[in-house]
C-alpha cells in the first residue's frame, strides 16, 4: 500500500463529508484502531531500519494533517448544527427566584444608618414603653407644659404610670447618663401617637433620632451635618431650609425643609409646587436637657434631631398612605 | 391664630408686603405662617409657637414683629378719652378680695356705670368675624376684641346681679364684693355657655358673696351674664397663674379663647393698658362711666429678664461670627436693650412681654433666626472624634434579617398592639400589657407575641396568593405583665403554609443559626407540667412542635399552629410558625467559625434502606448508625422518608446515604463493606428492618 495512495483517496473522502455520522465513519477509518494509519504503521515492520524511519515520518504527517483536516470539518459542521438550533425568545420573562424581601422600613434604616455611620455617629436603642421622666420630665416638658400636648400619648394600664414613647428622644436621656460627651449618635426605632389615622397619620411609626454633643457643635454644624445626610440619601444635590419651631428640650428649635428632590415645577406632585418639602423636627439641646443628665451646659452644647423612617420612604419611593407600612399586604412588600 | 391682615396694617406705619410675602418672611424668621381670605379682607393664618403665645397671639404683638423683621413705627392705638372726673367711685360700690393670691399674680378691676347695652358697630363686628369670633353685644365684643388687640383676656359683669354684702355698718350704701378663692368641692357652676360644672379646691373662681361668678381664667358664669338690661359692669383684668388655668380647662374640658392665652402666660404689664382701653371703648361705644378709682392688686412686679450674653459663646452656638453692630441692630429691632458692654459680655434685656427669653441659648435663637438661618454656614464638624462604635447586637440582628430574606421569607411590620379577642383566641391570658386609652377595640393590649398578627397577614393575603407564596418574618418587641412589671423583648417570628411547613421553617432556621455561627442547637418536643399550659406552647398542635433549645435554655418554639385556632381564623392550611427569643439568640452568635479542609481521598458513597417503628425518631436512628459506623462515616444523609400506604400503620421507611471517607488513605471497597455490615447489624438488634 503506498502512503501517496492513502493520502489522496483520503483527502478526496474529507472534502465529501456531510455530517456527524460520515465523520465518524471516516475516523475509524482511517484513523481508527484498525483503520489504513494503523495498517501502514503495522506494514512497517517489512522494511530495513532505513525505511522504516523515512516511511514513518511520512506516516505521521498523514496522520497529522487528516486529524488536522477531520478537525476542520468538524468546526464546519458544529457551526452548521448551531445555526439549526432554535433562537432564544429573549423577552421571555426570567425565571422567578424564591428570595423573601426585606421590609422598606428596614432599607431605609439601614441607608440611614450607614450614612450616619460614615459620618462617625453610632447606634443605638431604647425601649418603646417609657417613663413619664424619659419621655418628658427630663426632656423639659414638665406635667402641666402645655407643650404636653405635642405629643399625644398611649399610656398603660400598669398603675406606674408608663406611656408609649411618643418620640425617641428619650433615648437621648438614656444614653447621657450613661455616656461622657463627645459623642454622635442615631437612634432608630418605633414610636406611638394616640390620633386618627389617616394617609398621613398612623397609631405607629418609626423615627430616626440624632444627637451630636461636644464642645463647639453649632448651628453651622448641624446644617452641614444634615445637609450631607439628605443629599447622599436622596442621591441629589440639596438645600436645606431652617425655620424656627418648638420643642422643650431644643433651644432654638427648627423645621426642616429641604428642597424637593424630584421637582417637576409649579405643579410637582411632592412638594405642591412650593420647591421645599418638610422632613423633621431638630435643634439646639437645651440647657435644662443637659441639666437633667448632670452634664454641664456652659461646658457641653449640641443639637438633636428627630427623622421620620415612614416619611422618608414616602418621599424617596412615592408611597401615598402611611398604613400601607403595616399592612403585612404582599402587593405592597414584594415591590421593595 | 387667625389675623386680619387689615388690622395689622392699621398697627403699623409701613406700607406691608402682600399677605403671601408676609406669611413667608414670618414663616422663615418667626413661625409658620400661611395666607387666605379673599382680597378684600385678607387673614393670615399663623401657627403661633407655644414659646411665643405670651406675646404673639395678638394683633399688637404681632404687628411688633413684623415690624422688628421690616422696619416701620407701631402705631399704638390712641387713648380716645381723658377721662373725667366722675361722681361715682369704685371703692364705695365695691371691694375686691384675693384669697388665693398664689394663684393671681395680678388683679384689676374697674367699674363702668350707665352703660347701654346694645349691638356693636359694623368696624367691630367685622375685626371679630374675620377672625373667627362672634359678635354678642357692644360690651362683650369690646373685651374680646381687646383680646385679640393685645392678648389680654378681659371679663365683663353684670356688676348689678352681684350680691350685696350683707353688713349693716354698710347698709346706707350697699357694697359688692368680689371674691378670687378656690372653689369647694361640691360647688356647681354654670358656664356662659350653658354647661354645668362640679367644681371642687383644684379649681380657681371669682365669686360674690354668696355664688360662683366666673370660672378665672376660662370662662364667665351665666348668673353675672351682661345682657341688654345692664347699665352697670365691672371689668376684670387679670394674670392668672399659666399651669392653674392649664389643669383646670384640661379637666373640666372647657377651652376658650381666655384659658388658651393664660395658660401659656402672659405679661402681667398688659393689664393697664387693655383696661384703658377698655373703658374708652365702653365710653366710645356704650356711654359707660368709668367709676374713679379702681382696683389693682399687683404684689410683685414683674422686672425685665435680664441676660448676661458672651460674644464667643454666640460665635461657638451658631458657628458663625456675626459683627457686634448688626448684633445690637438685631436687638434693638427686636426692643431688647444691651444695658452694659464690655469687649465680650453683654448685659441684655428682654421686654416683659418676652416671657421666653431667660438664658444666652434664647438670645442666640433670636439672633439666629433674626440674622436668618439660611444665612449661616452648613459646616461639617471636624476635630478628634472617636471613631463609631459599632451596635454589635443591632449588627446581628441584622445578619439574621438577612439570612430570613435570603431563604424565602418576607419581612413584615405589624401593629405592636392586638384586641381581646386575639387573646381570648390565642390564650394570651392574664400576662396582658392592657392601654389605659386604647384607639379602638383592635387595638386594646399590646402584642404578647407576634403570632396573632402574623397569622392575621396570612389570613389577608390569601385573598391574593396561592399558599406557598405566603411566607413571612418579623422582628419585634412584645410585651406582658409579670409580677406587676413590664417586660418588653424582642423577638422574632415567621412563618410559611402547606405539608412541609414545620420542615422547611426547620431547614431555614438551621440555615439561619449556621450563618451567625450558633450551633447546638436541638428541638425537643418533651415537656414538662409548668409548660404545657403557656401559651408560646398551646397555640401549637399538640403533635406538632418543638421547643427550640440551645443547651438547657428554650430560645424558642416551633411547630404547626393549633387547627383550633385556624378554624376560627377561617384560615384552611396548615400554618407553621416559629417564635425566638432574638436576645437570647444573639448572645449565643459567634463568629469564630473555622475552617475545615476537605479530605484528598475519595469518598465511598452507600446507600441503606430502614424500616423502623412509627414512634422511633430520626435523631435516633442517625445516632445508632454513626456510632456503629465509627470515625470512618463522614455524613449521613437522610434522603428519601416515607410513612404512608404500604406500610404499617405504625412504621416508617427510611432511607440514607452515608458517606465514608478517610483523611489519610483511600479506603478499600472491604473495608467500607465491614463498616456497613456493623451498621446494619446495630440497626436490626434495635429491632430494625434492613430493606434491600
Amino acid at each position: 500500500m503506498f502512503i501517496q495512495d492513502v493520502r489522496k483517496s483520503a483527502f478526496a473522502e474529507l472534502e465529501k463529508i456531510k455530517n456527524f455520522e460520515e465523520k465518524e465513519h471516516f475516523r475509524a477509518r482511517y484513523l481508527g484502531r484498525k483503520g489504513q494509519i494503523a495498517e501502514l504503521l503495522a506494514g512497517l515492520t517489512s522494511f530495513s531500519m532505513e525505511e522504516r524511519k523515512s516511511r514513518g515520518a511520512e506516516i505521521n504527517k498523514l496522520k497529522n494533517d487528516l486529524e488536522a483536516g477531520l478537525r476542520g470539518i468538524e468546526e464546519g459542521l458544529e457551526q452548521e448544527a448551531r445555526k439549526m438550533e432554535k433562537r432564544l425568545d429573549i423577552t421571555a420573562p426570567g425565571l422567578k427566584i424564591k428570595l423573601g424581601r426585606l421590609h422598606i422600613l428596614t432599607k431605609v434604616r439601614r441607608r440611614i444608618e450607614r450614612i450616619f455611620h460614615l459620618m462617625g455617629f453610632s447606634v443605638i436603642e431604647g425601649p418603646e414603653a417609657e417613663t413619664e421622666h424619659y419621655s418628658f420630665d427630663a426632656l423639659n416638658i414638665p406635667a402641666n407644659h402645655p407643650a404636653r400636648d405635642l405629643w399625644d400619648t398611649f399610656w398603660l394600664k400598669d398603675g406606674k404610670n408608663l406611656l408609649l414613647r411618643p418620640h425617641t428622644s428619650p433615648v437621648q436621656i438614656h444614653y447621657m447618663e450613661s455616656h461622657q460627651p463627645p459623642f454622635k449618635i442615631i437612634a432608630p426605632g418605633r414610636c406611638f401617637r394616640y390620633e386618627a389615622t389617616d394617609a398621613s397619620h398612623d397609631i405607629q411609626f418609626h423615627q430616626v433620632e440624632g444627637l451630636m454633643v461636644g464642645k463647639k457643635v453649632s448651628v453651622a454644624n448641624f446644617k452641614g451635618v444634615l445637609e450631607s445626610f439628605f443629599e447622599k440619601f436622596f442621591a441629589k444635590e440639596l438645600k436645606l431650609k431652617l425655620r424656627p419651631s418648638y420643642f422643650p428640650f431644643v433651644e432654638p428649635g427648627f423645621e426642616v425643609d429641604i428642597s424637593c428632590p424630584r421637582h417637576t415645577g409649579a405643579k410637582c406632585s411632592l412638594c405642591g409646587g412650593n420647591g421645599y418639602l418638610e422632613v423633621m423636627g431638630a435643634g439646639m439641646v437645651h440647657p435644662n436637657v443637659f441639666l437633667a443628665v448632670g452634664y454641664d451646659p456652659r461646658e457641653w452644647q449640641g443639637f438633636a434631631f428627630g427623622l421620620g423612617l415612614e416619611r422618608l420612604a414616602m418621599i424617596k419611593h412615592r408611597i401615598d398612605d402611611i398604613r400601607l407600612f403595616s399592612s403585612g399586604d404582599l402587593k405592597f412588600l414584594k415591590q421593595f | 391664630m387667625r389675623l386680619s391682615y387689615n388690622w395689622l396694617q392699621e398697627l403699623i406705619s409701613k406700607k406691608l408686603p402682600s399677605p403671601k410675602e408676609l406669611a413667608n418672611v414670618l414663616t422663615m424668621r418667626s413661625f409658620e405662617t400661611t395666607a387666605g381670605g379673599d382680597k378684600k379682607e385678607p387673614i393670615l393664618e399663623a401657627d403661633i409657637l407655644p414659646n411665643r403665645a405670651p406675646d404673639c397671639l395678638n394683633h399688637l404683638g404681632v404687628a411688633r414683629e413684623i415690624r422688628a423683621l421690616l422696619g416701620g413705627q407701631l402705631k399704638y392705638p390712641k387713648r380716645l378719652i381723658t377721662s373725667g372726673a366722675s361722681q361715682n367711685k369704685f371703692n364705695d360700690k365695691a371691694e375686691v378680695k384675693i384669697e388665693a393670691d398664689d394663684l393671681c399674680s395680678r388683679y384689676a378691676g374697674h367699674l363702668i356705670t350707665n352703660v347701654k347695652v346694645a349691638v356693636s358697630p359694623v368696624w367691630l363686628k367685622n375685626k371679630l368675624e374675620v377672625c373667627g369670633l362672634r359678635s354678642i353685644n357692644n360690651i362683650v365684643d369690646i373685651t374680646n376684641y381687646i383680646m385679640l388687640e393685645r392678648g389680654q383676656p378681659l371679663h365683663a359683669f353684670d356688676f348689678d346681679k352681684l350680691s350685696v354684702v350683707d353688713d349693716l355698718s354698710l347698709a346706707s350704701s350697699p357694697k359688692r364684693r368680689i371674691i378670687i378663692r378656690r372653689a369647694q368641692k361640691g360647688e356647681k357652676f354654670m358656664a356662659l355657655d350653658g354647661q354645668e360644672k362640679d367644681l371642687d379646691e383644684r379649681d380657681l373662681v371669682i365669686a360674690d358673696v354668696d355664688k360662683i361668678i366666673a370660672l378665672a381664667g376660662i370662662i364667665g358664669g351665666a348668673n353675672t351674664e351682661v345682657d341688654e338690661k345692664t347699665t352697670t359692669v365691672f371689668l376684670e383684668a387679670a394674670n392668672f397663674e399659666a399651669s392653674q388655668i392649664l389643669r383646670s380647662s384640661r379637666r373640666l374640658k372647657l377651652r376658650t379663647e381666655s384659658s388658651l392665652r393664660f395658660e401659656k402666660g402672659i405679661d402681667p404689664d398688659l393689664t393697664v393698658g387693655a383696661s384703658e382701653r377698655a373703658l374708652d371703648l365702653i365710653k366710645q361705644l356704650a356711654d359707660g362711666q368709668a367709676a374713679a378709682g379702681g382696683f389693682d392688686f399687683y404684689p410683685r412686679k414683674v422686672a425685665a429678664q435680664k441676660v448676661i450674653l458672651n460674644l464667643d459663646y454666640l460665635e461657638r452656638f451658631l458657628g458663625f461670627k456675626l459683627a457686634p453692630q448688626n448684633i445690637e441692630k438685631i436687638f434693638k429691632a427686636l426692643e431688647f436693650g444691651v444695658i452694659k458692654k464690655s469687649a465680650k459680655n453683654w448685659l441684655v434685656s428682654a421686654p416683659t412681654w418676652r416671657l421666653d427669653i431667660v438664658n444666652q441659648q434664647d438670645l442666640a435663637e433670636e439672633i439666629g433666626r433674626f440674622y436668618g438661618y439660611e444665612k449661616l454656614p452648613a459646616i461639617l464638624p471636624v476635630g478628634p472624634a472617636a471613631p463609631p462604635q459599632e451596635n454589635e447586637e443591632l449588627v446581628y440582628e441584622d445578619q439574621w434579617r438577612d439570612s430570613l430574606a435570603r431563604a424565602g421569607l418576607t419581612e413584615t411590620y405589624n401593629y405592636s398592639f392586638i384586641s381581646q379577642a386575639d387573646s381570648r383566641l390565642f390564650g394570651f391570658g392574664n400576662r396582658l400589657a392592657e392601654l389605659r386609652n386604647p384607639i379602638s377595640a383592635d387595638f386594646e393590649y399590646l402584642r404578647p407575641s407576634l403570632a396573632a398578627n402574623l397569622l392575621k397577614n396570612v389570613k389577608f393575603n390569601l385573598r391574593f396568593f396561592s399558599a406557598k407564596e405566603i411566607k413571612f418574618f418579623e422582628i419585634g418587641k412584645v410585651f406582658s405583665m409579670a409580677d406587676k412589671k413590664l417586660r418588653e423583648e424582642k423577638r422574632t417570628a415567621g412563618l410559611s403554609l402547606g405539608e412541609n411547613g414545620f420542615f422547611e421553617l426547620k431547614g431555614i432556621l438551621d440555615f439561619a443559626f449556621n450563618e451567625l455561627g450558633i450551633g447546638d442547637i436541638w428541638y425537643d418536643d418533651v415537656l414538662s407540667e409548668k409548660e404545657t399550659a403557656i401559651a408560646e406552647w398551646t397555640i401549637f398542635h399538640p403533635r406538632r412542635r418543638a421547643r427550640i433549645k440551645a443547651g438547657h435554655e428554650i430560645i424558642g418554639y416551633l411547630g404547626e399552629i393549633a387547627p383550633s385556632i385556624l378554624k376560627t381564623m377561617r384560615i384552611d392550611e396548615r400554618v407553621s410558625f416559629f417564635d425566638l427569643d432574638l436576645d437570647g439568640l444573639i448572645r449565643l452568635v459567634d463568629e469564630e467559625k473555622i475552617y475545615a479542609p476537605p479530605s484528598k481521598y475519595p469518598a465511598i458513597v452507600r446507600d441503606l434502606a430502614i424500616l423502623a417503628g412509627g414512634d422511633v425518631k430520626i435523631e435516633q436512628v442517625l445516632n445508632v448508625l454513626e456510632t456503629a459506623g465509627g470515625p470512618l462515616v463522614a455524613d449521613i444523609d437522610l434522603f428519601d422518608w416515607y410513612d404512608g400506604e404500604g406500610l404499617a400503620e405504625d412504621q416508617k421507611s427510611l432511607a440514607f446515604h452515608i458517606v465514608f471517607q478517610s483523611y489519610e488513605r483511600t479506603l478499600t471497597n472491604e473495608e467500607v463493606n465491614r463498616l456497613q455490615e456493623k451498621m446494619i447489624k446495630a440497626a436490626e438488634a434495635e429491632g430494625w428492618e434492613i430493606r434491600k
